[in-house]
């Protein structure tokens, strides 16, 4: 239960952490009650002069940002955010708590490279300088110093520097928009009367928004990532009243003595209920504290891990200093006792409100239950009926959280059938000739079968641990031998050039163009190509949209076309035909969130005009799960007025070695990558893991879960069973019999929770990676089964099963207590 | 006034100084010829230049005091880039207006960097302007108008002396080393009139006598100084006068004093240390930063027989810029009343006192 809580809290306090994050990033350098606009590709800075007319405005603002890699020396300190303002325009009560002295603000504006930081950034770098590499050339930057108080929220760890918007479009030569106007309203001026103001005079490329409407909107991005890792945290805990339920019955049993005597000096069945339910309400409330503690030790690694994952898939976002907030320990401490009462009283209630002698005796209460088995099965299959019907993308596009349904149902209908298939597996080893099992085996499936009821729940708990583990495990799988396939096939050139910092989470900086010329030129290269692109809004989401010679990307066949996916190829005439001005390429979750297909025309607001374009083709991609498009080379530079060739890749014949040294001579003090296929390969790998570090952390967490309630689980069984071994000892059963016995219990009970967790575990993969992972990324993705991984866990789980059961069981029956005899 | 506002300039935006070589901007040098209109305009070649209003206005009721001043502080001489953001000049303004009768003051500051024409100043005549608020010359008149939600001013304003040229044909020598000076040249009366709104009310300026001063200058700051108190009267003979001391380290006016007396005529004198004395009469201070200011002045200039009384007419005109140059400073109207020789004399005045400190 601890764990389960720890899991929970650790994945509450990172959500809360980038929730945080997002909020102060969203609010950042704004009044609260200002409008922003923005448009895909930039808001035109031709609006200025409207803007000014509109007598309910008070301020204009104009905002840009990058994401650029910095260095000291050689050493990179990781991408910083770069943001570009104007010093004059910021709200005034945030200028007046300026601590920078006002020559400050002349220094910033005169010297090209100053730029103001904010405090972790300052700290990191001491009296230290720094620099960007921007179109491959090292800016030397000139700390001004901190930022003032005032603009950052006082305990902001994020890395940025600050740097006049003049100075920010020269250093990244981009002119003539900016990313957005944050507008303050003039004073008697609501947000609503200014708002409507806009739209009446703002073309409807441009997009009106606030504060709360962008951390709204970098919420519903990640929403599908959180929900995974909430659902997750549900199983954890799951598990935890699996094994609260499991334990409380054996502890219950055990303790029926003590009942007895309460029941007989007078306590009525309802007293006894309150105090079960009381003690397991304190154990709750101890295991919350417990799981607290653990939880808040988890944060520190999952905080900067989901903030990486968040960064790397969404939006620029930092990791917050691991803060506990009181609302998520209140929710532990009410989640803990919660889950312990409901997972202690139906035993309790089993007990205290049967008949007494029913109650009381070990025999009854399991017989009762197998008049359930049956009852159970039915609902189990209802349940996975559910999950079949369920799992459609329809449903989850009504509610994310809908999201949630199949899984639950897969895995209460999973753990429900339990009893059933647990029944039918030790009758069937039952009926198997005597030589075959043993005399030690089929009292171990007698006791089973008499126990059915406990080892039920047991089974039940493993098998949805080893489940949760195996699901997780394999969807990483899955996804990685998709993406490896996918980057094998779209990335047939031999050598790939980038600007610095592009692949460590920079962006937006450029290769110059006489490196173009010189590499495409040399001998040996037989072909070249180049891309360029942009982030570009289409509705709610921000898309790549590639500038590329589209032709050369055609005819080079290394796009995997949905049609033809996953074995490429296709027809060239076909892909001829599509390299047109008016041809736009569009990847699968693109396709998928936006409804186009191939065929439609589709019009993008870019740079506050209507541009239409015809979807050719829907492209494999999982670069990003909010969509890219291809569009010529010739178009992207007419809407956008420049072509920063941002990667350069080289077909080559013969060896690379000599025309990378080449280029490398040629430039020798620009700063650029320049990687061959293989190194380009493993280091997309790379990228892929480190983003899915939070997934990966789960998964440890999920074989920390199900070693640990397998472990309980066994050890519970075997220490209920020590006044039976005693027993056994007194009329003449010898130690290794009893072993024996023992072993064979616990290879049943573990090879069942092994063979349902595996299939649960492959279930629950296939609802991942073909309903929830399809809708909520647009991926399509191949369903890859990790044997290995299977058979490992498989026989790990009835190892430590047999471990966990005999270690006990030699010790307990080692000598024959009286106690014990005296009791039975 | 014009020195004493040069070096606020340069004291408050240190950095302005060293930001840029001295020799990115043009030295103010001896033998230029100013030609108007042309040098009522900008001079971006220079790092520093203002125009400075200040003036009493009188409606059929009231009476009123207001300063308008626009400065414009060169970041770089001429324009190097590409971005439309880009503004070789920041400027910034200074809009207060002072209302005898109700016992109040208002003031707002303003700062821009004047791209997409937010702000700026013509190259070829007096027309400068910071979002809403401007100055321009227009004919003969020279237009002065600032709005803003609760207060507003708008005049039309004619000079009714010459155009006084300060030093050697404006060649104002402020230092003792080479470039240390200024090009300087002040309109000393403007009359006119226009309206005044305060809150509300809006009133008819039926009469405006006004004070414009106009300063450029490339020269680098003095650290000598820790403020000034600078003086600018009208008298009601006709005459005007200005007189300024620099206060130093130890709080006491140093020996860099200066004055200009303006006869009817339009004549000018001009004021050495030894030709006049200011002895302050009574202290104010302020709630808001605790600085304690001089309240209230005798003034005295022997040589032209002069022996006056400066009053505030509202003892609060401290201005706090937080938005512009972020400088705590008083500026504020007076009555006059005094003699020359024998005869009575009244007239109004403005008063800065730059650099005193929070007790």
């Amino acid at each position: 239960m601890a764990l389960g809580i720890a899991v929970y809290c650790s994945i509450r306090v990172a959500s809360l952490s980038s929730e945080r994050s997002f909020n102060e990033s969203a609010a950042m350098l704004r009044s609260p009650e200002s409008l922003s606009l923005s448009a895909s590709g930039g808001v035109p800075e031709s609006v200025i002069a409207t803007l000014r007319s509109i007598p309910e405005i008070k301020q204009i603002a104009p905002y840009s940002e990058r994401t650029i890699e910095a260095f000291v020396g050689n050493k990179s300190l990781g991408a910083i955010r770069l943001i570009g303002i104007d010093p004059f325009s910021l709200p005034t009560d945030r200028v007046s708590t300026n601590s920078a002295a006002p020559g400050r603000l002349f220094e910033f504006l005169s010297k090209r490279n100053a730029v103001l930081l904010s405090p972790e950034l300052n700290r990191q770098l001491g009296d230290k300088t720094f620099h960007l590499i921007v179109n491959t050339v090292s800016q030397e930057m000139v700390s001004l110093g901190v930022i003032s108080t005032g603009i950052l929220p006082t305990d902001y760890t994020g890395k940025i520097a600050f740097i006049d918007i003049a100075h920010f479009q020269e250093l990244f030569q981009s002119f003539g928009a900016v990313q957005r106007f944050d507008l303050t309203p003039a004073d008697g001026v609501s947000r609503s009367v200014l708002r409507e103001r806009l739209a009446q005079v703002l073309p409807e490329e441009i997009s009106i928004g606030d504060t709360e409407s962008d951390i709204a909107g970098a919420e519903r991005l990640t929403a599908a990532f959180r929900l995974n890792l909430n659902f997750l945290s549900a199983v954890a805990l799951f598990s935890g009243v699996l094994l609260i339920y499991n334990t409380a019955s054996s502890l219950f049993l055990k303790r029926r003595r003590e009942f007895s005597i309460l029941r007989s000096i007078g306590a009525s069945p309802g007293e006894l209920f309150r105090y079960i339910i009381s003690e397991a309400a304190i154990l709750g409330f101890i295991a919350a504290a417990v799981g607290i503690c653990f939880g808040y030790f988890l944060a520190f690694q999952s905080v900067t891990m989901m903030a990486r994952t968040i960064s790397a898939l969404y939006v620029a976002t930092e990791a917050r200093p691991v803060t506990l907030p009181l609302q998520t320990v209140l929710e532990c401490f009410i989640l803990g006792p919660a889950l312990a009462i409901v997972g202690s009283s139906i035993p309790a209630y089993e007990i205290f409100y049967l008949p007494s002698r029913e109650g009381l005796s070990y025999q009854s209460f399991e017989s009762r239950f197998q008049r359930f088995v049956m009852p159970l099965a039915v609902v189990g299959i209802a349940a996975l009926g559910a999950t079949f019907l369920t799992a459609r993308p329809e449903l989850l596009a009504k509610d994310l959280r809908l999201g949630f349904v199949p899984p639950i149902c897969l895995v209460v209908g999973m753990s429900l059938l339990v009893p059933f298939v647990l029944r039918a597996f030790a009758r069937a080893l039952l009926a198997a000739p005597i030589r075959l099992v043993g005399v030690e085996s089929r009292l171990a499936l007698d006791h089973v079968l008499l126990t059915l009821k406990r080892s039920s729940v047991a089974v039940a708990a493993v098998m949805v641990a080893l489940g949760m583990y195996l699901g997780v495990t394999m969807m990483i799988e899955s996804f990685r031998t998709t993406v490896t396939t996918w980057i094998n096939h779209i990335t047939p050139a031999d050598i790939y050039i980038s600007a610095e910092g592009v692949s460590r989470g920079g962006s937006g900086t450029g290769l110059p163009e006489e490196m173009v010329e010189f590499a495409s030129r040399l001998p040996n290269v037989r072909d070249y190509d180049w891309v360029t692109s942009r982030k570009v809004r289409v509705d709610d989401r921000e898309i790549f949209l590639h500038g590329i010679r589209l032709k050369n990307l055609l005819l080079s066949q290394r796009l995997l076309f949905r049609s033809s996916w996953p074995h490429g190829g296709g027809d060239n005439e076909l892909r001829e035909a599509a390299s047109g001005n008016d041809t736009i390429l569009i990847s699968e979750p693109f396709a998928n969130h936006t409804g186009f297909k191939e065929g439609d025309w589709i019009t993008l607001s870019l740079r506050g005009k209507k541009e239409e374009f015809r979807v050719r083709n829907v492209f494999i991609d999982y670069s990003s799960d909010q969509g890219a498009a291809y569009i010529s080379s010739q178009r992207f530079e007419r809407i956008f007025g420049d072509l920063r060739k941002e990667g350069v890749s080289l077909y080559v014949n013969g060896d690379t070695a000599p025309i990378m040294d080449r280029i490398r001579n040629e430039f020798p003090t620009r700063a650029f990558s320049m990687r061959d296929n293989q190194s380009l390969r493993s280091e997309v790998l790379h990228v892929f893991d480190q983003t899915f570090a939070i997934t990966k952390a789960l998964k440890l967490i999920a074989l920390i879960i199900s070693a640990f309630t397998l472990f309980h689980v066994v050890f519970m069984l075997t220490l209920d069973r020590a006044r039976e071994l005693g027993v056994f000892r007194a009329i003449g059963a010898s130690r290794r019999q009893l072993v024996k016995m023992i072993a064979a219990e616990s290879v049943i009970l573990g090879l069942s929770a092994a063979l349902m967790g595996t299939a649960l575990g492959v279930a629950l993969e296939i609802i991942l990676v073909k309903v929830i992972h399809r809708y909520f990324f647009g991926w399509t993705m191949s369903l890859v089964i990790p044997y290995t991984v299977l058979i490992v866990t498989f026989i790990s789980a009835i190892v430590v099963s047999i471990i966990v059961g005999v270690v006990p069981a030699w010790t307990g029956a080692r000598k024959i207590d009286s106690t014990v005899l005296r009791y039975e | 006034m014009n020195k004493l506002l040069f070096l606020l300039v340069l004291l408050v935006f240190p950095a302005l100084t060293f930001a840029s070589p001295a020799d990115d901007f043009e030295s103010v040098t001896p033998g230029r010829t100013l030609r108007f209109p042309r040098d009522h305009g900008a001079h971006p070649s220079f790092k520093t230049e203002w125009w400075y209003f200040t003036g009493h206005l009188r409606s059929r009721e009231q009476t009123f005091g207001f300063e308008l001043t626009f400065f414009r502080v060169g970041i770089r001489p001429r324009r190097e880039g590409r971005s439309a953001w880009e503004s070789p000049s920041v400027y910034l303004a200074h809009f207060a207006v002072t209302d005898d009768t109700n016992n109040s003051f208002v003031f707002v500051d303003r700062s821009s960097r004047g791209a997409f024409e937010d702000a700026g100043a013509s190259l070829e005549t007096l027309d400068v302007s910071i979002k809403n608020w401007s100055a321009k010359l227009v004919g003969e008149q020279i237009v002065v108008s600032a709005s803003e939600p609760n207060q507003s001013l708008s005049l039309t304003l004619t000079p009714s002396k010459k155009l006084i040229f300060h030093g050697e044909n404006g060649f104002s020598q402020k230092g003792a080393a080479n470039g240390d000076a200024s090009y300087y040249t002040s309109f000393t009366r403007l009359n006119g009139g226009g309206t005044l709104s305060i809150g509300a009310r809006t009133y008819a300026i039926d009469q405006a006598d006004v004070w414009m001063d106009h300063e450029f200058s490339s020269s680098p700051s003095t650290r000598e100084q820790i403020g000034w108190d600078w003086f600018a009267l009208q008298l009601s003979n006709n005459t005007e006068l200005m007189v300024y001391q620099l206060r130093g380290q130890d709080g006491r006016p140093s020996r860099f004093a200066s004055g200009t007396f303006v006869d009817q005529s339009g004549e000018t004198t001009t004021l050495k240390p030894e030709d006049f004395t200011i002895r302050p009469i009574g202290s104010w201070k302020s709630p808001t930063t605790a600085i304690l200011y001089p309240s209230g002045w005798e003034l005295s200039v022997p040589s032209k027989n002069l022996s006056l009384v400066l009053t505030p007419t509202v003892k609060d005109q401290e201005l706090r810029t937080e938005s512009s140059t972020n400088v705590t400073y008083w500026e504020g109207r007076n009555t006059v009343t005094g003699k020359l020789g024998i005869e009575n004399l009244t007239g109004n005045a403005y008063v800065e006192l730059v650099g005193y400190r929070p007790e």
